[in-house]
């Protein structure tokens, strides 16, 4: 009999926890998305797991590697030049496992529209990453300057550029984005908040090429439009 | 029930689990994948701190997963290929004590090997310059509720068959099911008819699926009552045994 109750409380105590599982997903669906992933398999693996975090960083610094390496056959290319036909694939792997790694999301949409100039590419791996992490005002900034660049008309809100102002300033802000930010607030006519920008980049960076262009821009900027 | 025997066979199955032979072999493996993680910090530039503190995440899980599921299934089996159990259930111990006691001492030991690899990952942070953010503290925390279930699902399967290897190899398979959870749930929603039966079976495994740091207080309820279950299960299926 004291089996029975124990037996009738398990089951009792298994149908119970079965109502505090959250049948919700936080994350992209593989099974409706596995197509547009390079190896399904392999993002099952990493999700079945327990793994996805690890495995998005992985994919990140394949993406970092890819980029970093100069195209076939081609010389005297400037770093973040050329193409790389496969850097959006691969940023589509990322976003999909992971859509709240914020920094590879940036790092991704920014190549994409500010070096590569593919915007409707880099628009879609935000829009997708909005989709799951829809209050990160990281990507909607991003969005928006993508979208200024987009329209080519030379028009620039002053309320969005402020915002990516302040977030270049933030500690883990990827110097792609600041790059991009100082570039647009130089074209904006904003040479101040330029020139605070490209210092920072020279400051934080420890990349050579991102640090000889801001200093380039600085003297650009000192000498034509005499700011100080 | 008697707490002072399962406190004692705990601790003797603590003691049995760290000095085991397997322990310093993924002691040693922890070490190098500690040190690859290093390695591939640096390669990640400005996101060297995240993907060091995914990947301590990942060692940390990775190792109590393993060290957690052919404990629990190697120690039990052991005894009772040895005879050892005997000794052990021939004094004023009952069944359910003896494996309450196994259990413990499954998560005990859990929890120190948790606590030596991460001392040994946080002295690696501090030396790159690094801190400890809270959400690390939370991931170690979702790991442990996790380990905690997994092993008690390997001892409940290594009650039923009495076989490590059966065990080791159907904890597996539900360490996977369970973190593929609401990608089975998308599926099955979509699904009508015969195969609808699979939207509840579902339920017979854990949702790892969601974590701490996503569902809260939900994710602790629905592992603590199906902890309950299990361990209630392991413990009547243990009792029915013959020896």
């Amino acid at each position: 009999m004291n089996s029975f109750k124990l037996l009738l409380a398990a089951i009792l105590s298994l149908v119970l926890s079965s109502s505090f599982s959250n049948s919700f997903n936080d994350y992209p669906t593989l099974i409706s998305l596995g197509k547009l992933v390079k190896d399904p398999v392999e993002n099952v693996i990493s999700i079945s797991s327990g793994f996805r975090d690890i495995y998005s960083d992985i994919n990140y610094i394949r993406l970092l590697e890819y980029y970093g390496t100069p195209e076939e056959g081609s010389e005297n290319v400037e770093y973040g030049d050329g193409k790389y036909p496969a850097f959006y694939p691969m940023s589509l792997d990322i976003v999909i496992e992971n859509p709240y790694y914020t920094n590879a999301v940036m790092t991704s949409a920014g190549v994409l529209g500010f070096n590569l100039d593919e915007v409707y590419k880099a628009i879609s791996i935000l829009k997708f990453a909005l989709i799951y992490d829809r209050n990160n005002y990281k990507y909607i900034t991003l969005l928006s300057a993508l979208m200024i660049k987009q329209s080519r008309k030379k028009i620039y809100d002053d309320k969005l550029l402020s915002d990516l102002y302040n977030i270049s300033f933030e500690e883990n802000t990827p110097v792609v984005i600041r790059q991009a930010s100082a570039f647009l607030h130089k074209e904006a006519k904003k040479y101040d908040r330029a020139l605070k920008l490209y210092e920072l980049i020279i400051k934080t960076s420890k990349e050579k090429s991102y640090t000889d262009n801001a200093e380039r821009q600085i003297k650009l900027i000192r000498e034509r439009y005499e700011v100080n | 029930m008697n707490l002072k025997n399962i406190k004692n066979i705990a601790i003797n199955s603590t003691a049995e689990y760290l000095y085991s032979k397997f322990s310093y072999l993924l002691g040693a493996i922890v070490i190098l994948l500690i040190y690859i993680s290093i390695l591939v910090g640096i390669m990640a530039v400005q996101e060297e701190r995240k993907v060091l503190l995914d990947f301590f995440v990942s060692i940390t899980q990775i190792s109590l997963l393993l060290f957690a599921v052919f404990s629990s299934s190697l120690s039990i089996s052991n005894d009772i290929e040895t005879k050892r159990i005997y000794m052990i259930l021939s004094r004023p111990v009952r069944k359910s004590e003896y494996m309450l006691g196994k259990i413990s001492g499954v998560y005990i030991s859990s929890f120190l090997l948790l606590l030596l690899i991460n001392i040994v990952c946080v002295v690696v942070l501090f030396a790159k310059g690094y801190s400890v953010s809270s959400d690390y503290l939370l991931s170690l925390l979702n790991v442990y509720i996790k380990i905690v279930v997994i092993s008690s699902i390997s001892v409940l399967f290594t009650s039923l068959t009495t076989s490590a290897f059966t065990s080791v190899a159907i904890t597996t398979m539900i360490w996977f099911i369970s973190h593929f959870i609401t990608e089975l749930n998308y599926a099955l929603n979509r699904v009508s008819g015969i195969e609808e039966v699979f939207k509840y079976i579902i339920y017979v495994f854990p949702n790892f699926s969601s974590s701490l740091s996503a569902d809260g207080m939900n994710f602790v309820l629905h592992t603590f009552l199906y902890l309950v279950a299990v361990i209630v299960f392991t413990v009547l299926s243990f009792e029915r045994k013959e020896f």
